[in-house]
């Protein structure tokens, strides 16, 4: 037999004592030895199911859950994992039944470990009343009654522990403990007892003495019945301050105790609600961020159609200025591939008629010495086309500014004249003016 | 005689759903397939 063949054979012999133990109700047992199965072989499904079923009857449901998505991890087909996981799904939402259990078991072990053993009580009380099966949390309130020496208490809830997880290591200890613990208490009361002897004489056994009271006694003193009322008085007052009153008060303290538990579980609730709703309002900002990007987008792209419209209406009037204007607000990223080669065309010809009027208009402010005007009217051609009249533009551009007093521009724009239009009949002229005002 | 102090210490915090993903990723799934293979491998290393 090969060592691969022999693994299997372990897996799943410690399966089968798995499956013997779960069906005795040993939990702990069963447990042990599905682990120890999956050690041996981690895809054997059926010990993992089982595994996760055990889990999920001692209140584990989250290993429960892990055992099951490993599993149907491991195979998809065919597993009855995922029923399993249909079934409880309800029951481990974050505000689930199992959940809840846990978040008030984990609570009630903070409360414990901070000497809070009353809160810590009554908080597992209501765990064992959602979930019974739940073992941690039965043992932790029977540790806690074992404590307060409420050994009946512990017994019964080891009892119920004892019949989901029957041989559970700890359970058995706990169960020892209370059992002994509440056979010294019963055999202290006995000691107190008191027999009737056959001549009428009673006797009360206290520890090693035994007191015998004679069978009548002869009441005939005034003063002794005085004293007997004066002592029931006395006795009557010293019950209610030793017996009735810190009774009122544990219970006091017991129903705040509850309130406060009361007050925590809502706590926990509404929280678990606020988390939710934070999850939904930020689910929804970030929609409402994507809903304002594309809203902005629209706006762009609307913006940029109605320029173009503009555009080309201004053009087909013959309204030349107003179709410049229009162009040079178009955004020429929106435009997309497929039309660029159409707009580039439309482009030139506005920019032709555009150029052409305003150079008119600029020669004639020129003409007239209105050289700030012809300034800004020039600038704009240059802008649209550098090389616009053969050179004419640049070279009336930089003539304009030499007018007007600033050599500096003056200076640049002779001097593209010079490196961009090489073949311009205002070359030799920008030359020599250049020559001059360089000196 | 049960020690209280001690027998609480054994008691640790249940998990909650919350964490349930952390314990699927956590949990270590080696077999002892796995652990035969990385000895096999280790062996052959050492020959070498």
């Amino acid at each position: 037999m090969s060592s691969y063949s022999k693994i299997l054979q372990f897996s799943n012999f410690y399966y089968n004592k798995g499956l013997t133990c779960a069906n005795v109700h040993d939990m702990s047992g069963a447990i042990d030895n599905l682990s120890k199965s999956l050690r041996y072989n981690k895809n054997n499904i059926d010990a993992r199911n089982l595994l996760g079923l055990c889990y999920y009857e001692i209140g584990e449901c989250v290993d429960a859950l892990r055992e099951w998505v490993i599993s149907i991890n491991l195979k998809s087909e065919d597993n009855i994992a995922a029923e399993y996981i249909d079934d409880i799904q309800p029951d481990i939402t974050r505000t689930g039944r199992f959940n809840q259990c846990v978040k008030k078991y984990n609570q009630a072990l903070i409360d414990a470990n901070h000497q809070n053993e009353d809160l810590a009580i009554v908080q597992l009380k209501r765990v064992i009343g959602i979930n019974p099966k739940f073992i941690r949390a039965a043992l932790l309130l029977a540790l806690l009654y074992i404590h307060n020496g409420q050994y009946k208490e512990a017994i019964n809830v080891l009892e119920g522990a004892e019949k989901i997880d029957a041989n559970n290591t700890m359970l058995r200890r706990y169960m020892k403990e209370a059992k002994e613990e509440l056979a010294k208490k019963e055999e202290k009361k006995n000691k107190g007892k008191k027999t009737i002897n056959d001549d009428g004489t009673v006797a009360y056994i206290s520890e090693n003495d035994t007191i015998i009271k004679p069978s009548h006694f002869r009441d005939n003193a005034t003063v002794s019945t005085m004293i007997n009322i004066l002592f029931g008085l006395i006795v009557g007052v010293l019950i209610g301050v030793f017996l009735i009153v810190p009774g009122v008060k544990r219970e006091a303290s017991r129903d705040s105790a509850q309130k406060l538990v009361e007050a925590n579980n809502n706590i926990a609730t509404k929280n678990a609600a606020i988390k939710d709703y934070q999850a939904k309002i930020s689910d929804l900002t970030k929609k409402l961020n994507a809903l304002n990007d594309t809203t902005e987008s629209s706006n762009t792209n609307m913006s940029f159609y109605k320029n173009l419209l503009a555009m080309y209406v201004s053009f087909n009037n013959g309204e030349y200025r107003e179709a410049g204007e229009a162009l040079s607000k178009i955004n020429e990223d929106n435009i997309e591939n497929d039309y660029k080669e159409v707009y580039e065309k439309l482009k030139a010809q506005v920019n032709d008629k555009y150029c052409q009027m305003l150079y008119a208009e600029a020669g004639s402010n020129y003409n007239q010495g209105n050289y700030e005007e012809a300034i800004g009217t020039f600038e704009k051609i240059v802008q649209l086309n550098p090389t616009y009249g053969d050179g004419n533009a640049l070279y009336f551009l930089a003539q304009s500014y030499r007018l007007t007093g600033d050599n500096q521009k003056a200076i640049t724009y002779y001097q593209r004249l010079i490196n961009e239009c090489p073949d311009s009949a205002k070359f030799a002229n920008a030359k020599a003016h250049l020559e001059r005002l360089t000196k | 005689m049960i020690d209280f102090e001690e027998e609480l210490k054994k008691f640790k915090p249940s998990l909650e759903v919350e964490e349930a993903e952390e314990a699927i990723y956590n949990k270590n799934l080696d077999d002892m397939t796995d652990v035969l293979q990385e000895m096999l491998k280790e062996a052959r290393r050492v020959q070498r």
